[in-house]
């Protein structure tokens, strides 16, 4: 196989490979609800119902073998371990060349069988990815729970906030158009009660105590009502 | 000086105490609410050492009352059984001390919200309050006394009168000669009004959305939502969103039975991840309607011997009303009290009011399922009378509507008469 140019990463090469010849499908970390746990080297991946992990572990060539890089490869190991709980298989990739080189002095292969961790060595010249090792699958029950609930959990609780919002939005929006009603009566009944004090005090003095309070603009279940007339004669009859 | 006529109008006020919903407010197209009730707070150990080492006495209990109380609801499960809804049965005990305070409470929050802010001719309002219309005379009088109380200290109130409730519903639908059926969430009123309220043939009932609401609760409990039924409010959303009033039950239930997916309906609890799904019991949406209207339907005899319970029946005069009488014989009922020749009146416009009668109808079930006024026409029909019923424009509102137009409309100097029931009552 070609390898198009020499600027294809590892990283890049590796998820071509798993998408392209695996038929595997790129998850991004937030979809597992992982996004604190996993790091940049971190590839997610979806295969049918099973999740993958496959860390790639970018070691610098030109650099000897030094404690610190083994360590680190531990650490890594480690923390795979730990991860793998979430997954159905976990895989380390490194590139080829820092495996020849130095394989058993890096990778404790019996610590990888262990832990069920799977090897994958990257070529970058020949465009190749290899399975050195396969990881031992797990049973999908829990990986499946622990897959999904996360991720339903933050949007159950993205929906009740919308949901809180929406209802506090709409309740306002009542309040205010009650308001708006409540206002325009009272502008009215402040402005025909002023108006006719200024124009006609004298008409309502002659005829004696009575307001006319049809006359007010009043909320609508007042206007009309023929019970203004009766109410008006009672303690008079 | 201002007329005082004139001030009346403009600073009126008017308020329903209703069996759990308290609306209040001055002149304006709409009320405020809160729920009638009240919470009461016993004095921590902590505030008790503090008022001893202050050398002070400790005040007894404190009540609180309007939106507050929802804060300490909250905060502790166990402030449930502390938390009063006085007015439960539509009538206070007169020995019911904590109830009378919960009153005076609220309508101290209710007045004080509308106090006009830096007005010099505001010299308390013209109070209409809405009561009942069985109320005794006692509650009459303490409600006066709270109002001249709050007055005293506040100086809030000028003058107060009061009015029945299905006096204020025939009077904010402006039909001076009407039935008129008010319905809540704790009792149902149903009184005849020529002008006046016809007293001696009011027909009152121990039921009202309360009922709707136990049937909910027994239907949540067989559907295996049991864990739901102790949270009250729940249970009325549930009621209100599954619930549905059936035309005809038996041919309703027969329907529902036959095609399932229909009726079936699925509630999402607010603000929460649960979903409600009665499945092959969605039948059971239509006992929850027809529990209103219908109680002594046979259906409901294994509900009331599992706990439901049964509706109290009523003594009125020197009769005895059963609690389960079907809304249709207790409004004959009613009718059958009044003189002959007003009864053409009556079943020209019968009123229904209150919220218990606000049920919806989804459209596409607009076959089996219908609202109140239909279901009561239909009811009343299928004994062989003519009638014209409708249902007011705002359920929950229409008492208070009606209690402000009183207050707008009985003259300023018209004293309180207690024979007439009517007029204002004042001390200053
Ligand atoms: N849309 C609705 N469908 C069915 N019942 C309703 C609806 N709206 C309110 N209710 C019921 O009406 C009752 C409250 O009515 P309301 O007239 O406010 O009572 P009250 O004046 O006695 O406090 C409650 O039982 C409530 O569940």
């Amino acid at each position: 196989m070609e390898v198009g140019s020499k600027a294809v990463s590892l990283e890049e090469l590796l998820k071509r490979k798993l998408t392209e010849d695996w038929g595997y499908r790129i998850l991004l970390p937030e979809e597992v609800g992982l996004k604190e746990e996993l790091g940049e080297d971190d590839i997610v991946l979806k295969d049918a119902d099973n999740l993958i992990l496959v860390s790639l572990i970018q070691i610098d060539l030109s650099g000897s073998l030094s404690p610190k890089v083994r360590k680190r490869v531990r650490g890594e190991i480690g923390r795979l371990a730990r991860l793998s709980a979430y997954f159905n298989k976990a895989y380390i990739a490194l590139p080829e060349e820092v495996l020849k080189l130095h394989k058993n002095k890096i990778i404790d292969v019996e610590l990888l069988r262990e832990a069920g961790i799977g090897l994958l060595s990257i070529n970058l010249l020949k465009g190749e990815v290899r399975q050195l090792l396969p990881p031992k699958p797990r049973s999908s029950s829990r990986a499946e729970r622990v897959d999904v609930t996360p991720l339903l959990k933050e949007m159950e609780s993205k929906i009740r906030k919308l949901e809180l919002l929406y209802d506090r939005l709409e309740n306002e929006l009542n309040e205010i158009k009650k308001e708006i009603d409540n206002l325009k009566v009272r502008i009215e009944i402040t402005n025909t009660s002023r108006s006719k004090e200024e124009e006609i005090p004298k008409a309502e003095e002659e005829s004696g105590r009575e307001v006319k309070i049809e006359d007010l603009e009043l909320p609508s279940f007042m206007r009309d009502n023929p019970w203004l007339e009766v109410l008006r004669r009672r303690g008079r009859e | 000086m201002e007329d005082p006529e004139k001030y009346k109008v403009r600073y009126a006020f008017a308020e329903d105490y209703g069996t759990s919903m308290y609306k209040y407010g001055p002149v304006r197209e709409y009320p405020d609410v809160i729920e009638n009730r009240g919470l009461i707070l016993e004095p921590s150990l902590i505030q008790r050492v503090f008022a001893k080492e202050a050398g002070g006495e400790l005040k007894g209990k404190r009540i609180i009352v309007g939106e507050e109380v929802a804060m300490y609801l909250g905060s502790r499960d166990d402030m449930a059984k502390n938390l009063i809804y006085p007015m439960r049965d539509g009538i206070i005990d007169l020995r019911d001390e904590i109830g009378w305070r919960i009153v005076e409470e609220i309508t101290r929050y209710g007045l004080r919200k509308y106090r006009p802010k830096g007005d010099q001719n505001f010299k308390g309002f013209y109070v209409a309050a809405s009561l009942s219309a069985t109320a005794p005379k006692y509650m009459y009088e303490k409600i006066f006394e709270i109002h001249k109380k709050i007055d005293e200290e506040e100086g809030l109130v000028k003058a107060i009168t009061i009015i029945p409730q299905p006096l204020a519903v025939a009077i904010a639908e402006k039909s001076v000669t009407c039935m008129v059926v008010e319905s809540g969430h704790g009792n149902t009123q149903i009184c005849p009004i020529s002008r006046y309220p016809i007293r001696d043939a009011i027909v009152s009932l121990n039921r009202g959305g309360a009922e709707a609401n136990a049937i909910t609760a027994e239907i949540l409990r067989d559907a295996g939502y049991g864990d739901l039924v102790p949270e009250e409010r729940l249970v009325r959303l549930v009621k209100e969103a599954i619930g549905l009033i059936p035309l005809d039950l038996d041919k309703a239930i027969r329907k529902a039975k036959e095609d399932k997916e229909r009726f079936r309906v699925i509630f999402r609890v607010p603000g929460t991840t649960m979903v409600i799904d009665l499945g092959d019991n969605s039948w059971t949406r239509f006992l929850i309607g027809e529990v209103i209207f219908n109680p002594g339907h046979e259906i409901f005899e294994s509900y009331y011997k599992r706990g439901v319970p049964r509706p109290r029946d009523t003594i009125i005069g020197e009769e005895r009303v059963t609690g389960t009488i079907s809304l249709a014989d207790a409004i004959i009922k009613a009718a059958e009290k009044c003189p002959l020749e007003l009864h053409e009146y009556l079943w020209r416009r019968v009123i229904l009011s209150g919220g218990n009668f606000a049920w919806k109808v989804p459209k596409e079930l607009r076959d089996v399922a219908c609202d109140a006024a239909t279901k009561v026409r239909k009811m009343l029909e299928d004994k062989g009378l003519k009638v014209h019923v409708g249902l007011v424009k705002d359920p929950q509102y229409s008492v208070w509507k009606g209690a402000l137009t009183y207050a707008l409309a009985v003259p300023e100097n018209y004293s309180w008469d207690w024979k007439l029931m009517e007029g204002w009552y004042k001390w200053r």
